[in-house]
């Protein structure tokens, strides 16, 4: 505890230097020892979730917008978790720590907005006489106007 | 970064502020996203019981679309999708907002199966019944960015055509 203690007050570049065996893991930027194996696991599907859209989107030519949001989605992801296994190798790494806060924190956004944009099509397939607005109100309402400027 | 700065002994209030704020409008809009979802499906169940099938599109395609699997398995999909990136964004925003010495955050199964797990699952989801499989023919012309031109210009010809083919008409009648 103490040494944990003194391992907060000293600087960054003091802690960059840590291992496993000579500082407690709390002066680390994670409480816990990072799990190399469930990291590698998420690393290695989301790759295969973007292979998988990739390829539909290569194939079919169509969806580009959500395309467009999901592939963003996955990439960050797999760039996240890229950053919990640098994490893994060294938990004083601010590098790491920093990829994985920062993409694994916004890439859902882009997935709910690839969602966000579905729900239009299923407006038209029922029927737009059913809905209180018009199909492309909902595409206006919920998803951000900068990112997907829609006419 | 608000644990960099704890690590340097600096304010780590602005940094934690700005993750759970951008966090909780993710939460906000995946609810106002709900809200929208469950109100057209409500209107639509109820037109459906009190006129049956005539309450949907009657377009052919979207007759057809509306009777097969893959339309089912996307609005299941979708819906997964949905739920699971919701109950992720407010693990988040319950995790980062107890701040960096929080006991959500010591806990790295939780981070396991409420971040990692649940964002695999919508992506799978999401892979399987893909709108461009489910919307095929929808989809020709319309959909995606640029698709409100796309869709006046075919309006435009169709009105070009079928007023060409009226005056044709009328010159036979004649």
């Amino acid at each position: 505890m103490m040494l944990a203690a003194r391992a907060n007050k000293t600087h960054a570049w003091q802690l960059a230097n840590c291992t496993i065996e000579t500082c407690p893991i709390s002066s680390s930027y994670y409480y816990y020892r990072v799990s190399l194996p469930a990291n590698a696991t998420f690393l290695a599907l989301f790759a295969i979730s973007l292979i998988g859209f990739l390829a539909t989107y290569a194939l079919t030519r169509r969806a580009l917008a959500f395309h467009f949001a999901l592939l963003s989605g996955v990439i960050l992801e797999v760039i996240g978790y890229a950053g919990r296994i640098q994490s893994h190798q060294n938990q004083w790494n601010q590098n790491g720590f920093l990829i994985q806060i920062v993409c694994l924190t916004i890439a859902p956004a882009f997935m709910a907005g690839g969602i966000y944009l579905s729900l239009r099509r299923v407006v038209y397939a029922f029927g737009p006489e059913n809905s209180r607005i018009s199909p492309e109100a909902y595409t206006r309402i919920v998803s951000c106007p900068f990112l997907f400027p829609h006419e | 970064m608000a644990s960099v700065a704890s690590h340097q002994n600096r304010s780590v209030k602005a940094g934690d502020n700005i993750m759970v704020a951008g966090l909780a409008f993710q939460v906000f809009t995946l609810l106002i996203f709900m809200i929208l979802c469950a109100d057209f499906a409500l209107r639509t169940h109820k037109r459906f019981k009190s006129m049956g099938e005539d309450a949907f599109d009657q377009n052919p395609m979207y007759r057809h679309m509306r009777s097969g699997w893959r339309f089912k398995g996307f609005l299941t999909g979708l819906a997964l999708a949905t739920i699971c990136i919701f109950w992720r964004s407010v693990y988040r925003v319950a995790e980062l907002s107890e701040g960096w010495q929080g006991a959500l955050i010591k806990r790295q199964w939780l981070f396991v199966g409420f971040e990692g797990v649940m964002v695999i699952v919508a992506c799978f989801a999401l892979n399987l019944f893909n709108p461009a499989f489910t919307f095929k023919e929808a989809m020709e012309g319309l959909g995606g960015i640029g698709s409100g031109k796309k869709m006046r210009k075919q309006q435009k010809e169709k009105t070009a055509q079928s007023s060409s083919n009226s005056d044709v008409e009328a010159s036979r009648q004649v």
